[in-house]
């Protein structure tokens, strides 16, 4: 045994059931491991710890990559709600382009989760996935705000037709109302008001569409009624004046 | 001992310890050299543009037509684009050096290619149902410019305008989805906008169908020719109202000498059978009143000996038969008189001239002028001429 001075201590304060204590507490004293370099007896020696450091950093790096590794889930549902969302809200006929923009962004995020599944385990990073969730999820969002905006819009359209076509019905019957009657004329003037009777009959399919959300249906409708209308107001006026122009 | 011209070569090998790191160093260069060359071939580079490009057909296809008009490439096309953008996330997803996007690039060329086929295919079709629609409507136009000529020479029952009425909105409809790019929707309508015409017309149609029967043309004829013959023998005026031209013709010695546009009955389809049906009547008549200024409602106005024995007889047949019911009337007070002109049909049943060409026949015609009222001559009429259209169309069809 060789004598090492005080100052020399063992690494984590391990004492060997050799020491003594005396003469001389706390000395700690050499033992030799065989391999020729002197050790304390029971300290850690600096090849241990360079290699307990590089077995710690390889297990942080490991947890580190288990962390990335895991599929970000609930990004991928909620952008997938927030798709089915805009569906619904019928992105389809009131903003189909921004529906397919939402479309071709979830077809990138499918692909790069599929592509990360089929890598191994500890290789796996979805960092970009989550950054593509986040992307599908925003233009799903935009798709929906589009949808509700372009079908408010319609609904103001044909709502606003609506009010046109009830006041060009008001203004035809007063128009027939003071329609010349006379022999013969007054058959006319009954088939017309017969006619705008029945074009006036014809708004509640248009209310039933507005109400049911169907507005180009309406629309058409409506359309088409305010031509009905016009046309009769037309013939009148044409009645009218070949009267006044026979006195 | 003789000197050597050229001194002996001496080969020296390298000393062992060179070897280990010439290794080294051709080690070091090979792979310094292999990871290079696939930069250099820019397989490792991502093609950015085509990727672009494939994204953007398929969304294209998507929000265009071909979710509507060709659904059943989509699953093809995003089946394409879904291996394609694979092989790219995969590339993008490895080590720089060790990727290579070749089948990447190739892949995303043939999904960009799949999805502008399916638009161009959605854009064929929706062009074919364009053109469909647009026939369908015009047909359907073409049939209700009849609809119009028959509406406007004739009055039409109350069911039958409604029916009408239902039509012109149907196509006032398909017109409006054919310009908010719905040809199938327009097409629909121009269907049913037909549908609800044929019976609107229909019945009408029917009833006109007489003025172009062989049996009922020669009858009339026939008629014509009598008064002809009558007013050639006896040298008087005698009338020809000819009911589908609108036409007043008068004659003197079997010689037209001057004829007047005349609006007649609003049921210009039918001959008179009662009282309050609106028709003008056919036969032979006389003029047996003249009514001067003041003395008419209607300007000026000759009376007709309506109803004649003919029309008796006539009603007496349709009440055995049951044609019409008990205690049916002839009515009477049937006119040729003025306030007419009007280019309609609008009398109750009387015949009206404007007041000016009233006021030049009432000079020419005596008490006992014969009329005689037909419906045509099968030809150049408002009921033959919208008779003989509809058949050339439905020939040319």
């Amino acid at each position: 045994m060789i004598d090492i001075t005080a100052r020399r201590r063992g690494f984590l304060g391990l004492r060997s059931p050799l020491l003594s204590a005396a003469p001389g507490c706390g000395m700690k004293t050499a033992v030799d491991t065989g391999d020729g370099i002197p050790r304390i007896a029971g300290s850690v020696t600096a090849t241990q710890m360079k290699k307990l450091s590089v077995l710690s950093a390889i297990l942080g790096i490991a947890l580190l990559t288990a962390a990335c590794a895991s599929e970000p889930k609930e990004a991928v549902s909620a952008a997938r709600a927030a798709l089915e969302a805009a569906r619904t809200a019928g992105a389809a006929d009131y903003a189909p382009a921004a529906l397919a923009a939402a479309e071709t962004a979830f077809a990138s995020l499918d692909a790069e989760l599929k592509a990360q599944s089929d890598k191994f385990a500890l290789t796996r990073s979805y960092t970009k996935a989550t950054e593509l969730a986040a992307a599908a999820m925003t233009a799903a969002e935009t798709a929906t705000a589009e949808a509700a905006t372009g079908k408010e819009k319609m609904k103001t359209d044909v709502t606003a037709l609506m009010g046109e076509v009830k006041t060009a019905i008001t203004t035809t019957t007063e128009m027939l109302a003071k329609a010349p009657k006379g022999k013969g004329s007054a058959a006319d003037i009954e088939a017309m008001k017969s006619d705008v009777a029945g074009i006036e009959s014809s708004l509640a399919d248009i209310d039933a569409a507005i109400a049911a959300g169907r507005f180009k249906d309406a629309m058409v409708k409506a359309e088409a009624a305010k031509q009905g209308l016009d046309r009769i107001a037309a013939d009148v006026q044409a009645a009218m004046e070949a009267k006044k122009a026979a006195r | 001992m003789p000197r050597r011209l050229v001194p002996p070569i001496r080969l020296t090998l390298p000393p062992l310890r060179f070897w280990p790191r010439a290794a080294a160093l051709v080690a070091v260069f090979t792979g310094a050299l292999a990871l290079a060359l696939p930069v250099a071939s820019g397989r490792t580079q991502a093609p950015g543009p085509r990727h672009s490009a494939a994204l953007s057909a398929f969304a294209a296809a998507r929000a265009g037509r071909v979710p509507r008009w060709a659904p059943e490439t989509l699953v093809d096309v995003e089946r394409t684009l879904q291996k394609a953008l694979l092989e790219w996330s995969r590339q993008q997803s490895r080590f720089t050096l060790l990727r290579d996007f070749g089948p990447a690039a190739d892949a995303l060329w043939r999904a960009e290619q799949a999805a502008r086929d399916a638009s161009r295919l959605a854009g064929e079709r929706y062009a074919e149902a364009r053109l469909w629609a647009d026939e369908a409507i015009a047909e359907v136009r073409a049939l209700h410019l009849h609809g119009d000529a028959l509406s406007a020479a004739t009055a039409l029952p109350r069911s039958e305008r409604a029916h009408l009425l239902r039509a012109r909105l149907l196509l006032a409809e398909a017109e409006a989805w054919q310009r908010e790019g719905e040809p199938i929707a327009a097409a629909d309508q121009a269907e049913r906008s037909q549908a609800e015409l044929v019976r609107a017309l229909g019945p009408s149609l029917e009833a006109a169908e007489r003025f172009t029967a062989a049996e009922q043309v020669r009858r009339w004829r026939r008629w014509v020719e009598q008064t002809r013959t009558w007013s050639r023998s006896t040298g008087r005026p005698a009338i020809l109202v000819f009911k589908e031209k609108n036409l007043l013709t008068l004659m003197r010695n079997g010689v037209p000498v001057r004829s007047y546009p005349a609006d007649i009955g609003q049921n210009a389809l039918d001959v008179k059978r009662r009282v309050g049906d609106k028709a003008t009547p056919e036969g032979h008549y006389r003029v047996v009143d003249r009514k001067d200024r003041g003395q008419s409602r209607f300007h000026r106005a000759l009376l007709l000996d309506y109803p004649n024995q003919e029309d008796r007889r006539r009603l007496a047949a349709a009440l055995r038969t049951g044609d019409l019911p008990r205690g049916t009337r002839l009515g009477g007070l049937i006119e040729i008189h003025g306030e007419g002109g009007r280019g309609r049909n609008w009398t109750d049943g009387c015949v009206a001239l404007s007041n000016a060409d009233m006021d030049d026949l009432f000079t020419r015609i005596p008490l006992g002028t014969r009329v005689t009222i037909v419906g045509g001559d099968g030809r150049n009429g408002t009921f033959s001429d919208l008779l003989a259209r509809i058949e050339g169309e439905q020939k040319g069809r």
